[in-house]
């Protein structure tokens, strides 16, 4: 099945909204970050399709990035529509933040993994944050915070 | 990731081995610009916001500004997060 960028860019904003609702209203966070991680990775493919049809980054978060070209915006056009220089550099600034924070918590083989199995493996690697509570809830807000703040911010980006 | 080849993803490698000394780790790769990994345990300490910061300022610091426009992004992960990257190849 092929997919043109217009229906990738729709797809990321019905999944980051999924995701928000597996989080709040059904208590599935591992599913929640998985599928928060699927709508970034949507919206990269939205981008990337505009500029080049061919995928050849599969689920490689920084090379999808990269290739998706968002960071190389038209400084030029934004200032004529109005952006002053600082808006566009904490744009930019913004979507590094997140895709950083994206990439230390999300991997393509979660959608495998329990809400035990990802609740262990994020006490794992993120054993020097202190949190209270539960500890998996607690990861999946942070993550949709930032994967939220990522399509909010391409959303904008797409229409400019 | 591929072994490095053009001028400017050593120069990069350098300065962000100087400022991330072993054991800490730095992959680079030219990918429709340049994007990498720092892995070091000193961002245990930081929030995102400020690892992205500590690594642009090195970028801003050492790179001239048409060798900037070619950094993509490099992100900075604890060892334990870093074990994710591979993970998402697939």
């Amino acid at each position: 099945m092929e997919f043109p960028p217009e229906h990738y860019f729709q797809t990321a904003t019905q999944r980051i909204r999924q995701a928000q609702y597996l989080y709040r209203e059904g208590s599935s966070y591992a599913l929640a970050i998985y599928v928060g991680g699927v709508a970034v990775e949507c919206l990269l493919r939205a981008f990337k399709g505009r500029r080049d049809p061919t995928f050849d980054e599969k689920h490689h978060l920084l090379r999808l990035f990269a290739a998706s070209g968002m960071l190389r915006i038209d400084r030029d056009k934004l200032l004529a529509k109005g952006w002053t220089d600082a808006q566009i550099d904490e744009h930019l600034h913004t979507l590094k933040v997140a895709v950083n924070e994206i990439f230390r918590l999300w991997a393509n083989n979660y959608r495998f993994a329990s809400e035990e199995r990802l609740r262990s493996h994020l006490k794992q690697i993120t054993s020097h944050q202190r949190i209270q509570g539960d500890y998996l809830k607690e990861q999946a807000r942070q993550f949709l915070n930032s994967a939220q703040k990522f399509i909010d911010k391409g959303v904008v980006q797409w229409h400019v | 990731m591929a072994r490095l080849k053009n001028p400017l993803l050593r120069k990069l490698e350098r300065v962000l081995a100087q400022r991330f000394p072993e054991p800490a780790t730095i992959q680079l790769e030219d990918h429709d610009g340049i994007i990498g990994v720092v892995t070091s345990d000193e961002f245990a300490r930081m929030d995102t916001i400020d690892r992205q910061n500590l690594i642009g300022e090195l970028v801003e610091t050492h790179l001239k500004p048409e060798e900037r426009r070619q950094v993509q992004i490099i992100v900075g992960v604890t060892p334990e997060e870093g074990t994710g990257y591979l993970a998402g190849e697939d």
